[in-house]
């Protein structure tokens, strides 16, 4: 990767490791992005040294020295001998290593989207979850619990065994309509707010509006819940990881990583829409366009997601935040910032609540929630971020 | 002096207006005065007073039906409630047949009113489960201001015996409901005594283990539950004890990695012998007990897992009904056949004589089934 517009282009390795001339524009430049980078980089190895500090810890302990011949046995089994107890690999290669990166699936996902929203939508406070998606997400789910097959009108039962994972009919149902719901979301905030002049403010007042439209149809359905039902609906609206299996990985992957690539390339545009919409289209940037594929874009990838995990809050404002108060407001840093940060705040929240009640668990939501919390109660109260907001 | 006189005034008429709010509150207390000639302490630890026996109920769930059905009491139910949306109808169309033709089908629990109770059956009387799928506390504050008494009883599991006395006491006690509650009585403790004789007369299972599963719940009935306490008087001890996890109610969620894992370490440490599901109303038939089995393989996955009874065969389903309720004491029965201890019971004819005595129409076989084929199918057993 080639750093700068002289003639004498740098790499990053340069950049990382040469001197910088600080009193030169140019080495001003240069000195925010190695800075950019360095931080993108740290908070990268802090996600891969917690990868492997959850996959070891948890219910049971496994020894490093386990985990590391868990993965070269697996690699080199007629080499690297197998881990003290058979069940280890059981427990790494089905259990933590699918939830750990259903964690990196979902903590990037609403850490970019929640991003890209605020950059399209110029509004700090804008995420998958103030727009009411997550609330959609949590309806379709809530209908699927309460009435089940009855919802579609025909009678579904059984398991479907894919090989790879099984899937229990009520659970399937779940899934979609907890995906189809918060695609629902936003496609009628788009078409509330549609119109050639619309504001961002009519982008946001939609989200809000729809949110609550929902939360009353789940309401609806815990009305007419029972124990069981109600407790399910609960539990999915406070989110967890435990969904996770290889077959979800699959599933959730390739989605992930085409919408970031998308994402990724609407980044410079973002940069142009932060100096506003005439000096965005003034620079050819078709402004409703974007706004819609992006919004349609970053719920595709977070409804995805939160159809396996159930409603994770506050990583979509936090991660953005927190970047943006490090490294600044340059999208095409911010954004893979942004996805790594909300992948680091997942995992030492999931983490967390792994251990702290082990071997029993909490809902990650709950972690989040608090924290999130603490941390805009900070924001707000420190004059110096709360301006910028 | 005028101000005096105002004064006055006004201080009477408020005295007055409140003597009379007195009055009238005073008349729509917790039904029945205190002459106290029938007194029961509920499932909820309250004292029910009242001043003649019952004579007209709404019942909320379907185990109290059940258990005044058992006691020949089928003319004072008036009013049938359900909490299940999805399953209300069903459930009407299965109890009322059992029932005088009067009985009127109540709105779903969650949303019944006073008005509606007295309005519909003109009951003031309403007799509901404890905690589980019952009446909230804001609907009984409405209640009581209606005059509506709510009588807490389950009907179910560790109280089933005592709460079929204590509705024999509210119901006057009469001949009739005395001979009922005996007979019954005589059938379930014959039917348990024989079951732990035999148990004591079979080899010891002490140092084995098993786990119970709840699929309605997706989750394992811990040390604490009934259910438990019902197999550890007949087979082993549960697997999940020792192992750490909370014991905040009676089950553990499946789902959660952590329970996932302690139970296989400890399987991995000493193989877990026995795997028992209670299934639902409608597990009937091997195909619905391999439903209900696939079902928890979705949530562990224990094919994932590889627990022992999954490997030798070891599950067995059960109808949700013999592991609860009226007919719990043939989850004994159940319990004990599939651990190999020979009662010298039969459950399908257990079962016919509940029919006979008591004027249900259960099904007298399709209550038990054993995995097959490493999981691929499961057989009746019962």
């Amino acid at each position: 990767m080639s750093i700068g517009g002289t003639n004498d282009r740098k790499t990053l390795i340069d950049l990382i490791r040469n001197r910088i001339d600080e009193d030169t524009f140019e080495g001003k430049y240069e000195a925010s992005v190695r800075k950019r980078v360095l931080f993108i980089l740290l908070i990268l190895t802090l996600s891969v040294v917690l990868f492997f500090v959850a996959i070891a810890l948890g219910a049971v302990d496994i020894p490093l020295i386990d985990v590391l011949k868990a993965f070269g046995h697996r690699l080199l089994p007629g080499v690297v001998g197998a881990p003290s107890q058979d069940y280890y690999s059981d427990f790494i290669f089905k259990g933590r290593m699918p939830r750990m990166f259903l964690v990196i699936l979902t903590g990037f996902s609403l850490g970019v989207a929640g991003m890209i929203m605020q950059g399209l939508l110029r509004n700090p406070l804008v995420s998958p979850f103030t727009l009411g998606v997550s609330t959609a997400a949590s309806f379709g789910a809530a209908i699927a619990i309460v009435f089940g097959t009855t919802a579609i009108g025909v009678t579904l039962s059984g398991t479907i065994d894919l090989g790879i994972m099984y899937l229990e009919m009520g659970n399937i149902l779940k899934i979609l309509f907890a995906f189809a719901f918060a695609m629902v979301s936003i496609v009628l905030i788009l078409l509330l707010s549609r119109g050639k002049n619309t504001s961002r403010s009519m982008v946001i007042l939609s989200g809000v509006v729809i949110s609550y439209l929902f939360q009353a149809g789940i309401m609806a359905s815990k009305y007419f819940a029972d124990d069981a039902q109600l407790r399910e609906i609960t539990l999915w609206i406070m989110g967890s990881m435990t969904g996770a299996t290889w077959g979800t990985i699959l599933i959730l992957f390739p989605i992930v990583l085409l919408c970031g690539i998308f994402l990724f390339k609407t980044s410079v545009d973002i940069n142009a829409l932060s100096a506003g919409d005439d000096v965005a289209s003034s620079l050819g940037v078709n402004v409703q366009s974007l706004r819609k594929k992006g919004l349609i874009v970053c719920t595709l990838m977070t409804a995805a997601c939160l159809a396996f995990t159930g409603v994770i809050g506050f990583i979509g404002l936090m991660a953005p935040h927190i970047c943006r108060m490090i490294i600044g407001n340059d999208s095409r840093y911010l954004m893979p910032a942004a996805g790594l940060m909300g992948v680091l705040i997942l995992s030492v929240s999931d983490l967390f609540c792994r251990l702290i009640i082990r071997p029993g668990e909490l809902p990650v939501g709950i972690v989040l929630y608090i924290t999130g919390g603490i941390f805009f109660i900070w924001l707000i109260a420190n004059k110096k971020w709360s301006q910028r907001i | 002096m005028k101000k005096a006189v105002m004064a006055i005034v006004t201080a009477v008429i408020v005295c007055t207006a409140a003597a009379g709010v007195y009055i009238i509150a005073s008349g729509t207390g917790s039904g029945g005065e205190t002459d106290g000639t029938i007194s029961i302490v509920d499932g909820s630890g309250a004292t029910i007073t009242l001043s003649e026996p019952l004579t007209g109920v709404v019942t909320a769930n379907t185990n109290i039906p059940k258990a005044m059905k058992i006691l020949g009491l089928t003319d004072e139910l008036k009013g049938l409630s359900f909490y299940t949306a999805s399953t209300n109808q069903s459930n009407w169309d299965l109890y009322s047949p059992l029932f005088n033709k009067d009985v009127v089908h109540m709105p779903l629990i969650q949303s019944m009113t006073a008005e509606s109770i007295v309005a519909m059956t003109g009951c003031k009387y309403i007799i509901c489960p404890v905690t589980s799928m019952t009446i909230t506390a804001s609907q009984e504050t409405s209640f009581k201001e209606f005059g509506i008494t709510i009588i807490r009883l389950d009907c179910n599991g560790d109280s089933a015996l005592d709460d079929l006395e204590k509705l024999t006491v509210l119901f006057g006690k009469t001949d009739k409901v005395v001979d009922a509650y005996d007979s019954y009585c005589r059938m379930y403790d014959g039917v348990v005594s024989t079951v732990t004789a035999a148990v004591a007369a079979s080899p010891s299972t002490q140092d084995r283990t098993f786990l119970s599963y709840m699929s309605s719940l997706h989750a394992f009935y811990n040390e604490t539950s009934a259910i438990s306490v019902m197999t550890e008087s007949i087979y082993g001890k549960n697997a999940l004890r020792g192992t750490g996890l909370p014991l905040i109610g009676p089950t553990n969620p499946a789902g959660e990695m952590g329970t996932r894992e302690v139970i296989k370490t400890k399987d991995s440490n000493r193989p877990i012998d026995k795997i028992f599901v209670r299934g639902t109303a409608t597990t009937n038939t091997p195909s619905a007990a391999l439903a209900v089995w696939q079902n928890v393989a979705s949530v562990l996955p224990i094919t994932g897992y590889d627990l022992s009874p999954a490997k030798t065969d070891e599950v067995y389903v059960f109808h949700t009904n013999i592991m609860s309720g009226m007919l719990s004491f043939i989850g004994y029965v159940a319990i004990a056949e599939v651990c190999g201890i020979d009662t010298g019971l039969s459950i399908s004819d257990l079962i016919a004589a509940f029919n006979t005595a008591y004027g249900f129409t259960e099904a007298t076989s399709g209550y038990v089934f054993k995995m097959t084929g490493g999981g691929t199918g499961f057989a009746k057993i019962a």
